[in-house]
């Protein structure tokens, strides 16, 4: 169990090395240890300066490593609140965005692009920041609809997304109608990417994708019982109603910081957590922490092939997910299947 | 998923849109057949021209009534001397001030039953987007002129096309005489400061998140030419691609302009802080309009592009 | 170990399941509950399981309050085995009886030593050791609830709550599993109560009876107290003729044909 997880982490971080060597624009790869390591204190002491080109730092440090941290960030938060999700409710063909937070930080957005709202944390502009507050306050308010009717099902839990995730999109598209001269910049960050951003993005939305994973990890264990039914997992030992709200809320805000600063980016939520059961099993132990592991290789590595593909212009990385997700998926159900 | 049944609202619209268009074509089929016998104004003179669809078009002068269907279009109509006949346009014509005070046909989408309430004598178009608009309009009757322009010339013979369909041929002339003499002016001045100075490498960045500028056969990257500059995204083989950032930081731009972002958002990109036009604060923020409408003010906007990109030259 | 309810009532909305029922249940014992279809045994069982809230009275495990302890702890003292769920993914046997483990388990321990083994006996006490690695979602009715049994079992429980577990099995595999709990109420002295539909099953393998009807109980006993003629009629509505089993000893109930059509029940 933790030989493979060691493995899919070096995987991961195999990953990110070549992500960080290959790009639109080659450098050598001598080059691309060397700013590396160089950035490494200790090591640093013993890389000769190979009079590298101030560019070249630049783009691997500036433009590649944070697109690539980001690229991590998102894909490990989609992929584990996939797992996580599609545990909870049983069902296979849940994904993150299923209880209406995409629309929420969707509507988060268009209010900040509308009405120019400023920002609050330096360096970054209103739109993550108003994207990611939405979607909590979306989650929530799907999290009381669903309890207004006494008891939590999780039959009531989706069907209060679908309903809140309607009226949100038919709020969004009469902003959108209203604001005129808006509506490029909201379709443009509805369709999700990767480019162009920093380490604010990354500075943002790590802390809470870093705690959501953490509890959605030591969740895990529940998580086997829950997706079992209430009282299968009552009578091993879950109360399942706060296991359940701890799940919840902690896969929304992994989703919800990761949606605000990437946009909507889809497949990996579904595909990487169905694969890795394949591969790994449905124990959600092993199961969650290889997703959000896997989650993050597969978006570094097709965001790699969306920057590198038709270079010097670039893919959106929504495409390439698609594209590359679906077939896979298909060999490795395959596979099984045999 | 949810970005579609957006899409798919859009769509259901068109088709509303649609339906209703079908329903008034019948009503005017119909009238139509009962105002046959109708006597002809003999004093009416009519011209035929070839618009940028090919289509012979019959025009009867003179024309009273013009609606305009895109923002290029209605500044075209302006420089005519056409704007007191203009009785439509759209949303995003803003341009001159004067085009804001007419009633309004659409935004993105047009309202066919307005434009057809109007009658217009001649309706002014652009191919590529707006075929089905201009299908619907010319089953409906309605003279549609489509323009198409896609290079600096282009933009001026479509100018002496709108002159002949509306009988001002001699203000056309006039117009694009003047225009041409300008962008002559400019080129010799911008062909002067290359030999001079070179081609600077121009950046222009039409969106931040994700990015994207203007790539060949783009007014834009036609304008960066002449005006003396070397477009870095001339290779990116579309329209307005995705760009690489890392591409940008290679080929190091001396020139960023950008029409969305103000100079400062680019400054304060850390990314950003080793390009040329960065250290030497050479980015400016122009307005789109005058480098992407076909009409013209792209003159002012190569005039404004030779002042940033080989700066005194025009003096 | 004891469980002991306190005339407890459950009521689904406007409608009573339960009313005001005492029942309880020592170590090594073996209890049957019987009643006809909505007479609130399962509602009787998820109450001492601590999964429903009773409305009024207590359950009692060992003097402590069932419904105030953490789940976890119930969950070390009280096995269920539920009538078969729906299991989504495709856990492997090994992993599903291991989730047997998990009252005892601290959220960041691994399964130690003890815990397989505890696991490999409840497998083996099963008979399903030679599936371990199958997907439950690939066995056959029977094969699954020998695997939900042997999770129960793996949780080492003091008592066992049955809610029919060997219905929609034929008669070899029902006999198998009822001689399973039965050796497991005597030779671990665990407490079990079963709610059973089949009579003759009930009678054979209890050593106590009770019988609910409308949410009541309306009787509580050995077998031959419970399982009598005048029972049979009041709550199935049927009549029948009652004779002693001529191996066990207990009474063995024989249905009379077209009695039920006469019409004496009430709904």
């Amino acid at each position: 169990m933790k030989k493979r997880l060691v493995m899919l982490l070096l995987l991961l971080f195999a990953a990110m090395v070549i992500a960080a060597g290959v790009g639109a624009v080659t450098i050598p790869v001598a080059e691309v240890i060397s700013i590396l390591l160089g950035r490494i204190p200790y090591v640093s002491k013993w890389i000769p300066n190979m009079g590298i080109e101030n560019a070249y730092a630049t783009i691997i440090l500036q433009v590649r490593l944070p697109r690539i941290l980001l690229a991590v960030i998102i894909g490990s938060s989609l992929a584990g609140a996939g797992a996580t999700l599609q545990g909870l409710f049983g069902n296979p063909l849940a994904d993150p965005y299923i209880m209406g937070i995409s629309s929420g930080a969707a509507l988060g957005a268009t209010i900040a692009i509308s009405f120019k709202l400023p920002s609050v944390i330096p360096g970054l502009s209103s739109v993550p920041q108003a994207a990611f507050l939405a979607s909590i306050a979306t989650m929530t308010a799907v999290y009381f609809l669903a309890g207004a009717s006494g008891r939590v099902s999780m039959d009531t839990f989706l069907l209060s997304g679908v309903v809140v995730s309607s009226f949100l999109w038919a709020v969004m598209s009469f902003l959108m109608m209203v604001s005129g001269d808006s509506l490029r910049e909201i379709m443009m960050w509805l369709m999700g990417s990767l480019s162009n951003k920093g380490y604010a993005h990354v500075k943002m939305a790590a802390p809470y994708v870093g705690f959501g994973i953490c509890v959605l990890i030591v969740m895990a264990r529940d998580l086997n019982l829950l997706c079992l039914g209430d009282d299968e997992a009552r009578n091993l030992g879950v109360d399942p109603l706060p296991a359940k709200r701890i799940i919840v809320f902690a896969s929304s805000l992994v989703t919800a910081a990761s949606v605000s600063v990437g946009g909507i980016i889809g497949f990996v939520g579904l595909i990487v957590p169905h694969t890795m059961r394949m591969v790994v099993g449905p124990d959600h132990r092993l199961l969650l922490p290889s997703s959000i592991i896997a989650g993050g290789i597969f978006l570094v590595l097709a965001d790699t092939i969306a920057r590198t593909l038709i270079a010097p212009c670039e893919i959106p990385v929504g495409v390439i997910t698609a594209l590359v997700g679906a077939p896979f998926f298909f060999y490795v159900l395959k596979r099984r299947k045999r | 998923m949810d970005v579609n049944s957006c899409w798919d609202h859009v769509g259901s619209r068109m088709r509303f849109a649609i339906s209703h268009a079908l329903v008034l074509a019948i009503i005017i089929a119909v009238s139509g057949a009962l105002t046959i016998g109708a006597p002809v104004n003999a004093k009416a003179r009519e011209v035929t021209v070839i618009d940028a669809l090919g289509r012979e078009i019959k025009v009867e002068l003179p024309v009273q009534s013009i609606v305009s269907i895109a923002p290029s279009n209605t500044e075209i109509l302006f420089a005519l001397g056409l704007g007191a006949n203009v009785i439509g346009v759209t949303e995003a014509c803003d341009y001159p001030t004067d085009a804001k005070l007419k009633p309004k046909v659409g935004q993105v989408e047009m309202n066919i039953e307005k434009i057809v309430e109007m009658s217009p004598d001649l309706v002014v178009a652009v191919a590529g987007m707006q075929m089905s608009v201009i299908e619907t309009l010319s089953n409906l009757g309605i003279t549609v002129l489509a323009l198409d322009p896609k290079t600096l010339q282009g933009v001026l013979d479509s100018m002496t096309l709108v002159g002949k369909a509306t009988g001002r041929d001699e203000a056309a002339s006039l117009l694009t005489q003047e225009l041409g003499n300008e962008i002559q002016d400019i080129q010799s001045k911008a062909a002067e400061a290359v030999a001079g100075e070179g081609r600077p490498k121009v950046f222009v960045e039409i969106w931040d998140d994700p990015l994207m500028t203007a790539g060949p056969g783009t007014f834009i990257d036609e304008l960066i030419r002449i005006a003396g500059g070397e477009n870095i995204s001339g290779d990116a083989g579309m329209e307005w691609p995705e760009f690489s950032l890392e591409v940008v930081l290679e080929r190091d731009p001396e020139v960023i302009i950008t029409v969305w972002r103000d100079a400062d958002d680019v400054r304060a990109r850390p990314a950003w802080k080793h390009v040329s036009a960065v250290k030497t604060g050479r980015i400016q923020k122009m307005n789109p309009d005058i480098l992407t409408r076909p009409g013209p003010r792209l003159v002012q906007g190569l005039k404004e592009l030779l002042e940033i990109i080989h700066p005194g030259s025009l003096d | 170990m004891r469980l002991d309810a306190f005339s407890i009532c459950h009521r689904y909305d406007i409608i009573t399941a339960v009313d005001s029922v005492s029942v309880s249940l020592e170590s090594g014992e073996f209890i049957g509950i019987l009643g006809p279809n909505g007479s609130g045994k399962t509602t009787l069982l998820r109450v001492l399981a601590g999964v429903l809230k009773p409305c009024a009275g207590a359950v009692l495990l060992d003097g402590e309050d069932i419904h105030k302890m953490p789940p976890k702890l119930v969950a070390r003292k009280i096995a269920v085995v539920a009538q078969n769920g729906y299991i989504p993914f495709p856990f492997s046997v090994r992993d599903m009886v291991m989730m047997g483990r998990e009252p005892h388990l601290g959220r960041f321990s691994r399964e130690s030593r003890r815990d397989t083994d505890v696991v490999s006996q409840a497998m083996t006490a099963t008979g399903i050791t030679h599936l371990a690695k199958r997907s439950v979602l690939d066995l056959s009715y029977g094969e699954r609830q020998r695997v939900i049994i042997a999770r129960a079992l793996a949780q080492e429980p003091g008592i066992l709550l049955l809610d029919e577990p060997t219905s929609h099995l034929d008669p070899g595999y029902r006999m198998e599993i009822m001689d399973i709990f039965k050796s497991l109420s005597r030779r671990k002295n665990i407490g079990v109560m079963a709610v059973l539909h089949d009579v003759n099953l009930a009678s054979q393998y209890s050593d106590r009876l009770i019988l609910l009807n409308h949410g009541r109980k309306v009787a509580d006993g050995l077998p031959e107290e419970v399982v009598t003629k005048e029972n049979m009629e009041s709550v199935y509505g049927v009549d029948t003729v009652i004779q002693t089993h001529p191996v066990v000893g207990c009474p063995h109930v024989m249905l009379v044909p077209g009695s039920r059509a006469s019409g004496q029940v009430e709904g």
